[in-house]
């Protein structure tokens, strides 16, 4: 099958704006989880990772006119997007006419919970906002800020969207549709989400916890991060220097329930499985898997079990969830994670899992707690799960 | 209690959404969850919610609400005791 | 490399789950209208149903016709595209935030408000492990799964797909989207067309997908040229393809109603009502395009 080469990436989250920022935050054990800053909320008591940017300063970052009608999704895609057509050194060179695939669920929500009752008077004031609504609108208004993609898309499949978005792009180019796709996802924190994890009764009151034993929620956070990926014959072309390689991929669903994970992990298992007979690896070849680990006592022991069944009970490999960090970035965490990966896996350390000290009975690994990997990372593992039990997992591998 | 009971079971109707099914056919000491009504994760979440919203008990983790929605009969000895509304 | 239409079914303003529209097309002069049900009953017991809204409703009873009429009973893909996802319990949960605070909000409707909760309801309803999307790109979400299918289909991951298009109006949207002048005059609808997609022709294939292209802002060279690369790969001359009069005046306005001019398509190539080469071209707002090359099986 057609190779398929990452030339860029960029991504902002609760860490802050950029990979070396990121990457140091990741080497220092800095969380960027703590009390919400910028969305109003009564749920305030709740910790969140909020990108340390107010909607005005993200505004100044982007480049974005005051006048024009916009939202904190679209501005954090902006600037991600920014730092990976910079880093592939296709800013600005329409002519190659990359396709744009983005993953998001809450959209432009945030302008409509503030002005939805506005709207519904006679007063004209607030009504354009009900079209920045629409998840489709956000990548329109990240892709339009560059300018040059061929072709747009919008992915939503909740908490694993950008990874699909990545699934979608990466066979645009193995079907010959495209030369370059740009993939990934942002999303910003809404009091939509907040109030609705809230009832699901899954976030934390304290800093997460992924895969230890006390365990007690998630963290919601905010990020927007994507990959630029390439066709051989580009990267060729253009004679660029790939970063890494789209070893293989996997989607699945668990079928089982519209919240919960199967006991067993049966979606995960097929979705790792997956992407290690496509990459052509066998479990003992990954280096480091980037769990889900939402922290939520059923995502870390089904997905933990599915680890186990999948590399087997005494060889998982190491292990850890860096929603410790940057909180779960939801529809953009397939891309903030995967950009993760590739920093852990470029610069070949492991990023510590924050929090843990209690080992989950049932499980037979422990999460990373020292950063130094036991032998060279050459492929790593991303877990995406969302709502629904849509299930995705990619593997990157080094060149 | 036979008053709390029938209007709890109409409040669960109601928070559930259960179409089609009247006070009568929910049997007060049948268990609600997978026999029975067959009721989900969701829906435990749903009754967490209506207990606050209409009796002011505020439970937090699920977990340990399970022994209070075994049945209609266990959820109104419940809120008998710990009502504050 | 074709992809047959092996069946499809639709739920819309037009009498549910046949194809009556054809002969006895139901005209309405309102600026909004919501689609006529069907019988869900016959899909759904009531306490498997309780948290459905309409949207997941006619998903699922569209789904199980095309299972029921293709005999594929777990599809190796799921595939939905929608605008707007889940309107009705979106707008309810925001409501209750909104008017009543942030208490005693129901998790239910925080669930079923996500996009993707229609294809994985499909999924957990047929028991899908399988591939499993959501597309959610304004005009052209029901094309980007249609492509997304297309796709796994190219590259021999798949075998059968089902794909769907559905989207919900409520009188809200509806209103705030008027105020904009988004209806432009037309019909407000909705969106609930199901297909089965599979790479061989099954019993009786309606048509066949030869190719989905999508664009974002084209000029009309570059479609021309899209059209032009298309035909000579297929070896068709770019003067064969027709393009039947469009049937959204009939089933109203909707992000995803562009899956009804499939249906109709094929619906009609089947009854060899078409000549054998069709191409549907849809321009969303000037901004998005797709174009879907059908053929005779």
């Amino acid at each position: 099958m057609e190779k398929v080469y990452v030339t860029g990436y960029g991504i902002i989250s609760a860490l802050g704006a950029g990979t070396p920022a990121t990457l140091e935050s990741l080497h220092r054990r800095k969380s960027g989880i703590g009390p919400l800053r910028w969305l109003e909320s009564m749920h305030s008591h709740l910790p969140c990772a909020e990108i340390p940017f107010s909607t005005d300063e993200l505004r100044r970052m982007a480049g974005v006119p005051e006048e024009e009608m916009t939202t904190r999704t679209s501005l954090m895609g902006i600037i991600a997007l920014g730092e990976a057509l910079e880093m592939a050194g296709i800013r600005g060179k329409n002519s190659l006419n990359p396709v744009l695939i983005s993953g998001t669920t809450v959209g432009g929500m945030e302008n409509t919970e503030k002005y939805f009752l506005k709207m519904l008077t006679p007063d004209k004031t607030y009504d354009d906002y009900i079209l920045s609504h629409d998840c489709g609108v956000c990548t329109q208004m990240i892709a339009d800020h560059y300018g040059g993609f061929s072709m747009l898309s919008t992915l939503s499949t909740a908490c694993s969207s950008a990874a699909n978005a990545l699934i979608m792009g990466s066979d645009m180019i193995r079907t010959g549709r495209t030369t370059i796709a740009v993939v990934g996802g942002s999303e910003c924190l809404s009091k939509f989400h907040l109030n609705g994890f809230n009832t699901l009764k899954i976030l934390d009151k304290d800093p997460c916890r992924p895969f230890d034993d006390t365990r007690a929620g998630l963290n919601l956070g905010e990020g927007a991060a994507y990959l630029v990926l390439e066709s051989e014959a580009s990267v060729k072309a253009r004679g660029v220097k790939p970063l890494c390689l789209v070893a293989g991929y996997g989607n699945a669903c668990d079928a089982y329930h519209q919240t919960a994970s199967s006991p067993e992990g049966d979606g995960a298992v097929l979705s790792m499985t997956k992407a290690l007979k496509e990459a052509g690896l066998t479990p003992g070849d990954i280096d480091y898997v980037n769990a889900h680990g939402t922290g939520t006592p059923n995502n870390d022991e089904s997905e933990g079990k599915a680890l186990m069944r999948v590399f087997g009970a005494d060889s998982v490999p190491p292990v850890s969830s860096t929603k410790s960090y940057t909180g779960h970035t939801t529809s953009a965490a397939g891309g903030v994670e995967s950009v993760i990966s590739i920093l852990a896996m470029l610069n070949d350390f492991l990023p510590v899992n924050l929090n843990y000290k209690n080992p989950m009975e049932m499980l037979s690994f422990r999460p990373v707690t020292d950063e130094k990997p036991p032998r060279p990372i050459r492929h790593v593992m991303t877990n995406s799960f969302g709502f629904g039990g849509n299930d995705t997992t990619c593997i990157f591998s080094k060149i | 209690m036979e008053e709390l009971i029938l209007e709890l079971k109409k409040q669960i109707i109601e928070a559930l959404n259960l179409e089609d099914i009247t006070p009568d056919d929910i049997d007060t000491n049948a268990p609600l969850f997978v026999e029975g009504l067959g009721l989900d994760s969701i829906d435990a979440l749903e009754l967490i919610v209506l207990m606050e919203k209409n009796y002011g008990i505020k439970l937090e983790d699920p977990g340990k609400s399970k022994e209070i929605f075994k049945s209609v009969a266990t959820m109104a000895e419940y809120i008998q005791k710990h009502r504050t509304k | 490399m074709a992809v047959y239409i092996q069946a499809a079914a639709q739920i819309s303003v037009q009498n549910p789950l046949c194809d009556d529209w054809l002969d006895n097309p139901i005209s309405y002069d309102v600026p909004f209208q919501r689609s006529l049900e069907a019988d869900y009953k016959r899909f759904l017991d009531p306490v498997a149903s309780r948290r459905m809204g309409k949207i997941l409703k006619r998903a699922i009873a569209t789904s199980m016709t095309v299972v029921e009429d293709t005999g594929i009973k777990d599809p190796d893909a799921i595939i939905v595209g929608t605008g707007l996802g889940c309107l009705e319990t979106t707008e309810k949960f925001l409501m209750a935030m909104l008017e009543e605070g942030e208490e005693f909000l129901q998790p239910t409707n925080f669930i079923n408000s996500t996009h993707n909760t229609i294809s994985s309801h499909i999924a957990v309803h047929l028991k899908c492990t399988g591939y499993n999307s959501t597309y959610v790109h304004l005009g052209v979400s029901f094309e980007s799964a249609l492509l997304d299918a297309f796709m796994q289909f190219q590259l021999g991951r798949i075998s059968s797909a089902l794909v769907g298009g559905f989207d919900e109006m409520i009188p809200n949207y509806f209103k705030v989207l008027d105020k904009v002048g988004f209806w432009e005059g037309k019909m407000a609808g909705e969106t609930a067309v199901t297909f089965m997609l599979a790479d061989n022709p099954g019993k009786n294939p309606m048509a066949c997908i030869s190719e989905v292209i999508l664009m974002h802002n084209p000029t009309p060279e570059r479609i021309e040229n899209a059209i032009r690369e298309t035909s000579s790969r297929l070896g068709i001359s770019p003067q064969d393809w027709i393009t039947p009069p469009s049937v959204k005046p009939l089933f109203g306005e909707s992000f995803t109603n562009h899956a009804y001019e499939v249906y109709a398509a094929a619906v009609k190539m089947q009854r060899g009502m078409l000549p054998d080469n069709v191409l549907l071209i849809n321009n969303y707002r000037d901004s998005e395009t797709s174009l879907i090359f059908l053929t005779k099986c």
